[in-house]
């Protein structure tokens, strides 16, 4: 189906929303030390919260196909939010990163897995959005039916 | 009117996006206030590291002053100072601090240094340097064991047959100043992932090495 002006409102909408709580759980899972509040590198947390994550994606776009590319979207903006945050100290102050490929080798290497985990709970949310959104659609209509 | 509305309800005729969020503003400002709350704590951890790397910057040791001294009685007093800045918010907690000071004499062997003494603060003593302080480490040992003093006479006797003047005083003693410590309240117990600890800890090294010249 065609990408609608609409569609692609919906999805840079579900990108924003989405976004910030996959960046937070990617640095969190780098450094449970220092993130507040911590998951500590609680593999099922990660994919509970990213259930919740996927929720607004299929809650507001009503396609599964745009749901899906919301999903993936968000996945990605997040994660490389996650990676410019964990940039932060070498863009903030005047510190050289020594290796800066085995820095970023070191982030991706231990926090990759997870984007399987994003995306994976991000669908499943999606689908039970989609589902909340069919519900509250024919609540609406029955409430209409009996009003009138 | 009622065909109407049951025929635009099943047919999921779309609405405008700012329609459906002012309609449904509840569901989406929920989900809104999820999102700010990532962006928050993303935002404040990511200001925590970036800040406790700045900490390996900028938590340092000042410049050391030594000495040694030979008292009336024939002893001889060692003394090393060091001052140790914190200006990050947090506090340092010190694990060991060790110094030693000797004398290279030798390039092998076991004899090689002429070990004069040290000292050792383990974890137990609960050492702080508070956020924003500073503080001054004076350490100082006493040679009294005559067998060391014996070894650092026969030195200053080798060197006056290379052409050095050493007194007791005035002999190139190295020292070797270390403390290992961590920053703040943070976690810092793990097993596996050991740059998390890496993080956190701090080895500040002050080294004064000087040998004799004729080595």
């Amino acid at each position: 189906m065609a990408l609608t002006a609409d569609g692609l409102k919906r999805v840079v909408l579900a990108t924003f929303l989405g976004a910030p709580a996959i960046a937070f759980m990617s640095f969190d899972f780098m450094f449970p030390n220092l993130s507040t509040p911590s998951l500590d590198k609680s593999v099922l947390a990660v994919l509970l919260i990213s259930i919740v994550t996927g929720l607004p994606a299929g809650y507001l776009t009503r396609r599964i196909d745009l749901a899906l590319l919301s999903v993936l979207s968000y996945t990605a903006a997040g994660y490389l939010i996650g990676l410019l945050m964990y940039s932060s100290p070498y863009l903030m102050y005047d510190i050289e990163i020594l290796l800066p490929g085995l820095y970023y080798t070191a982030f991706i290497r231990y926090t990759v897995i997870l984007v399987f985990i994003f995306a994976f709970g991000g669908f499943v949310g999606a689908v039970f959005g989609g589902l909340i959104r069919e519900s509250v659609d024919r609540e609406e209509t029955s409430l209409t039916w009996r009003d009138r | 009117m009622i065909h109407c509305n049951v025929i635009s309800s099943r047919t999921e005729v779309r609405m405008r996006l700012r329609e459906e969020l002012r309609k449904d503003w509840f569901a989406f400002t929920l989900c809104a206030v999820m999102a700010l709350f990532f962006a928050v704590a993303a935002v404040a951890s990511a200001a925590t590291y970036a800040s406790v790397v700045g900490a390996h910057r900028d938590v340092t040791l000042g410049e050391s002053t030594v000495g040694a001294t030979l008292l009336e009685n024939d002893t001889l007093l060692l003394t090393y100072s060091v001052t140790l800045d914190n200006p990050t918010r947090y506090t340092v907690h010190i694990y060991s601090l060790s110094w030693s000071v000797y004398v290279v004499n030798g390039t092998e062997g076991a004899d090689r240094n002429i070990v004069l003494g040290g000292s050792y603060t383990g974890p137990g003593h609960m050492l702080t340097v508070d956020g924003r302080g500073t503080e001054t480490y004076s350490l100082r040992c006493f040679v009294i064991a005559q067998d060391r003093l014996d070894k650092l006479n026969g030195l200053i006797g080798y060197g006056l047959t290379q052409g050095e003047e050493y007194t007791l005083e005035t002999i190139p003693y190295t020292h070797a100043f270390e403390i290992v410590a961590w920053v703040g309240e943070f976690t810092h117990d793990y097993d596996r992932e050991l740059y998390l600890n890496d993080l956190m800890k701090l080895d500040l090294v002050d080294l004064i090495y000087r040998e004799v010249p004729w080595l």
